[in-house]
This record gives C-alpha cells, sequence and structure tokens, in this order.
C-alpha cells in the first residue's frame, strides 16, 4: 500500500477581516484528505471555493482555525526543502534573468552550486527557456514567467509539488509541456497537488480529484471511477418511441436519441423496446468529462 | 549560503530603488564636484581660501557659516532620500509572492524577517561605507588633513536613522501591507519626532509617552551635530538598539501569526 505523504485532519479555516468582525468567512469546513507518493491530485472548485486556502494551509502559510496537517517525515523530510511551488501569481522583479532568479532560488534550496549549474540548465530546456537563459524577466510574456515559475518549483527535485493554475497563461505547445513534464514527475515519485480551472488539461493527468465548494469536500475519488459512476449511453432509434418516465427521446435533425444513465437503465430501456417490437439503431456509450462532472457536482449543490 | 542568496536578491532590490539611485548620483556629483571643481589655498598650513569652479572664496566667518549650512543640507537631502528608498521595502516584502516560496524553502519566518531587515541595513550600511571613504580619501588628497572621524559619525548616524526607521516600517508593513501607507507613516515620524522633542521636557505626561513611542531620530541627529563641534555621545546607539530590539520583536510576532494570503 503507498504511503500517505500529508494527511489532513478535519481541516478548518476562518477569514475574519479582525477581532471584531461579524461576519467572518468559513474558507474550509472540516476539510480531511489525504495525499499519496506519486499521485497527482487536482483539487477543482468555482472562484472562492477554498482551493488557495487549502494548498496554503498544507505549505504553512495560512495557519488553521481547528484541525491539523500531518506530514509523513519517513517520506518528506522538511527540514531539506522537499517541497516546490508555484503561486498563483508568480511575480519576480523585472531586472532579473530567469537565470539568477533560478540560481537565488536554487541556492535558498540548500543545494550545491556544481549541482545547481547543471540542473538549471536542466530545468530551463525543460520549460522551453534556455534559449532566453540570459534575458531580463521585464522583456518576458505572461507565459514565459508561468514556465519561470514551474523551472523554479521543480529546480531542487521536490518530493512534493503545488501548482496553483499552472496551464492558464500558456500557449497549446506549453500545456503540453507542462502536461508531459508533470507525468514523468509523478512517474519518478513525485506527489503533485494541482490547483485548476482547465478541466480538460486535469482530466488527461491527474489521478485524483477533490472537488471543492464553499469549503467543503463535495466529492472526491479516482479520475476514472468518477467518471465510470457518471457513465451512461446513447439509444439511437429510427423513430419516435413513447418511453416511460425517466426515459425520453429527442429529435437531433437526424435521428431520435433516447438518453439512459446506467447499466441497469440501458438493460430496462432496451426491455420496453423489445417489448414493442423496436430494435435501436445504435447503443452509443456516453463520453463523460470531468467538466460534466464538474458542472453536475456543483449543480446538484 | 541560504542567508548570502537572501541578502543579494535584496541588495538588488534596494539598489534598484529610485530614490536610492537619485542618492547614488548626488553622492557622485558631490565626489565630482570635490575633486576636479574644488581647489583650498593654505598659507603657513592655514585654509585661507577655496576656489569653487574657477571662483575664490576666502575663509571668513560668512564662508564658515555658509560651510556649516552647507553640510547640514546635504546631510538632510542624504537622510531624506535615504527614507524615502528604504521606507516601502517591508511592505513591498510581505506582499512579494516570492515570500511564500522563501517559507517552503524551509526559512523560519522570523528568519526571514531579520535577514531582510540586516540585508537592507547592510546595503546602506555598504552604499555609505563608500560613498563616506571616497570622501575621506578625496579631502585628504585635497586638503591634507583627515576627515576620517567625521564621516564615521555621517555613516554611523545615517544608518543609525535608518536602521530605526526601517524598523518602523517593518512594522507599519506588516498590518498595512501598503507602501503608500509605510512611506506616510515613516515620513511623518521622521519629521515630527524632531519638532515634538524640542519641547520634550515641558510637554504633558501623554505627549512624553507618545513620543516614547517614536523612534529617537533627534537623539541621533543631536550626536551627529555635536561631532561636527568635535563633541562625542555614547548614549545614543543603546536608546536606539533598544528602540530597534522592541519594534522588531512586535513586528516579528505579528508576523509570526499571520497569514500569507
Amino acid at each position: 500500500m503507498l504511503e500517505y505523504i500529508i494527511k489532513i485532519d478535519a481541516l478548518s479555516k476562518i477569514y475574519r477581516k479582525d477581532v471584531f468582525d461579524k461576519q467572518p468567512v468559513a474558507a474550509l469546513n472540516n476539510v480531511s484528505l489525504s495525499f499519496y507518493q506519486g499521485e497527482i491530485v487536482a483539487v477543482l472548485g468555482v472562484n472562492g471555493a477554498g482551493k488557495t486556502t487549502l494548498t496554503k494551509c498544507m505549505l504553512q502559510l495560512v495557519r488553521p482555525t481547528s484541525g491539523k496537517v500531518l506530514f509523513n517525515e519517513h517520506v518528506l523530510n522538511r527540514k531539506k526543502s522537499s517541497i516546490g511551488y508555484l503561486p498563483e501569481h508568480f511575480r519576480v522583479p523585472p531586472y532579473c534573468t530567469a537565470r539568477g532568479v533560478l540560481h537565488t532560488l536554487g541556492l535558498m534550496s540548500g543545494m550545491e552550486r556544481s549541482e545547481l549549474n547543471k540542473r538549471i540548465e536542466l530545468v530551463l530546456q525543460l520549460v522551453g527557456l534556455d534559449d532566453r537563459r540570459n534575458s531580463f524577466v521585464k522583456e518576458y510574456s505572461k507565459g514565459m514567467i508561468v514556465r519561470l515559475g514551474i523551472a523554479q518549483a521543480i529546480l531542487h527535485n521536490p518530493q512534493l509539488l503545488f501548482l496553483d493554475e499552472p496551464t492558464d497563461a500558456l500557449d497549446p505547445l506549453g500545456k503540453i509541456m507542462v502536461r508531459n513534464l508533470l507525468r514523468d514527475l509523478s512517474n519518478q515519485g513525485v506527489t503533485i497537488v494541482v490547483n485548476s480551472h482547465l478541466l480538460t488539461e486535469i482530466e488527461l493527468i491527474a489521478h485524483r480529484a477533490v472537488i471543492l465548494h464553499k469549503g467543503n469536500v463535495i466529492r472526491e475519488g479516482n479520475i476514472g471511477d468518477l467518471l465510470a459512476g457518471q457513465a451512461g449511453f446513447f439509444l439511437q432509434l429510427s423513430s419516435y418511441i413513447e418511453m416511460p418516465p425517466p426515459y425520453s427521446c429527442s429529435y437531433n435533425g437526424k435521428v431520435w436519441i433516447c438518453e439512459v444513465q446506467s447499466t441497469q437503465e440501458l438493460q430496462q430501456a432496451l426491455d420496453i423496446l423489445r417489448g414493442k417490437g423496436v430494435t435501436p439503431l445504435n447503443v452509443i456509450p456516453k463520453r463523460t468529462t470531468l467538466e460534466d462532472l464538474f458542472i453536475r457536482t456543483i449543480e446538484e449543490q | 549560503m541560504k542567508q548570502l542568496s537572501l541578502f543579494t536578491t535584496t541588495f538588488q532590490k534596494v539598489i534598484h530603488q529610485p530614490a536610492i539611485i537619485l542618492l547614488i548620483v548626488v553622492e557622485c556629483a558631490l565626489l565630482l564636484i570635490l575633486l576636479f571643481a574644488v581647489q583650498c589655498e593654505y598659507d603657513n598650513g592655514m585654509l585661507v581660501s577655496i576656489h569653487v569652479f574657477g571662483k575664490s572664496h576666502d575663509m571668513d566667518l560668512t564662508a564658515i557659516l555658509l560651510l556649516d549650512t552647507l553640510i547640514k543640507f546635504l546631510w538632510n537631502v542624504i537622510m531624506f532620500l535615504l527614507v524615502l528608498g528604504t521606507a516601502g521595502l517591508f511592505a513591498e516584502f510581505f506582499t512579494d509572492p516570492l515570500l511564500s516560496i522563501y517559507i517552503t524553502k524551509g526559512f523560519p519566518r522570523y528568519h526571514l524577517v531579520l535577514s531582510y531587515y540586516l540585508s537592507v541595513v547592510f546595503t546602506i550600511a555598504i552604499l555609505q561605507g563608500v560613498f563616506a571613504l571616497a570622501m575621506s580619501i578625496t579631502l585628504y588628497l585635497k586638503t591634507g588633513s583627515y576627515f576620517g572621524y567625521f564621516f564615521i559619525s555621517v555613516l554611523l548616524s545615517s544608518l543609525a536613522i535608518v536602521s530605526l526607521l526601517v524598523s518602523v516600517s517593518s512594522l507599519v508593513s506588516v498590518f498595512f501591507e501598503k507602501p503608500t501607507v509605510s512611506l506616510v507613516v515613516v515620513l511623518v515620524v521622521y519629521f515630527v519626532q524632531p519638532l515634538l522633542s524640542f519641547g520634550y521636557d515641558r510637554a504633558s505626561t501623554a505627549v512624553n509617552i507618545f513620543l516614547l513611542l517614536l523612534p529617537p531620530i533627534s537623539q541621533v541627529n543631536n550626536a551627529f551635530f555635536k561631532t561636527l563641534q568635535s563633541e562625542s555621545s555614547i548614549q545614543f546607539p543603546i536608546i536606539v538598539f533598544l528602540y530597534i530590539f522592541f519594534v522588531l520583536s512586535c513586528t516579528l510576532f505579528y508576523f509570526q501569526k499571520k497569514d500569507i494570503v
């Protein structure tokens, strides 16, 4: 069994403007989660759902009102700076170069100079900034700054990586680069926690998803299991057939479609059609995306 | 190595502040004027006249008073630029996205604040130290007299004031996180404290208690001007140290509990 790397136990965070604030905001409500070695976990939620607060509580940047964040000290040596972090609004002073920034942050992570220089070249190549290594950051585009942010997060070979919106400003090639990079890191045993609104990207890389809403975990599980639970089928029919509830038929301009939500419903619908002497033209498995699942889950709330 | 990299980053940040760039320009201009546009004339080892941009000035009482006023004016210009250049730095530090990255790299919070504070003070010490050394050497070459004592007191006094005001700015910034608020508070403190301290003995108890909360700038200024009259003051470093210790402790206490959002 995989060992947990972080365990969150009944974590709550209430933000107050000051001690007299009569309308405090509960950013997290009794959240309990575990993160395991080598997995990519997507933390999803609408704006203000508590994603960034959850990340910051795990990074000890925000102090929880109650609850605990436990690190597995056998796996994660916190004294050796084994955490990589890309904040949502990553910025560096405009007079710095990519190489300079990485050099400073590498030294701060306790890396040796000789190892650091090799590693800088490697990560700049990985994020596609090797030809701009000595350019000033003020000449960089938004996407290039995000690439630099990713480079600094992985520079010191962290065992745990937190990425807040890592693909937001990236072009399609940049997104593919991040996707491949995260897969490689996960294969090497790095645990990755990603906050993102780009659900199609997340669906391609994440092993597990946690959906937060108003500070509560409303759905959690392996991406495959979550999507399989949402699977359904479309029955294509040549003509309109009267079906009992919950089934209904709709015309898409070419054929009549009857939508069913599960294998059990499919069996029942086929029995009804058989009873009416109708054979469907086709049975098409419905492809549910993470985006569908996310929207449905939020709407249910 | 970790400390050195934080110092290098802070050093770069300080010398990129517009007011500090202006300060370096002013100090370089002063040095060049002294080097190329000022000539001294001696008679039997006594300074009798000064030639500035080719124009001769006798060293009479008026000239001595003028020189004294000029030194005080330059001191105020240098101090004002130093205050402008350093007052907003802590607010930028507390809102810097890199701060959260530094914390994830295992730096304790108190360590970060202290390192940043010392880095700012050391950077100013280096800038002012180089200026003081260059001025001392230039004046020695021009006059044959040793002005080291004077410039060491310039260096120490300016450092003491910067250290005091940066500590105040750290406390203001940890609460408000806005460079403008920090700058305004520090400038008000810088100008108001010496004014209030004029009537220290006669003021009400409330005003005197309020004065204790402000950094002892007037004491440092007095100590500096005493050195101009070859007097020395040794009590101000203790007051300065105690004040900085108290204010930084308050900053650290609050920052230790603060959410980095």
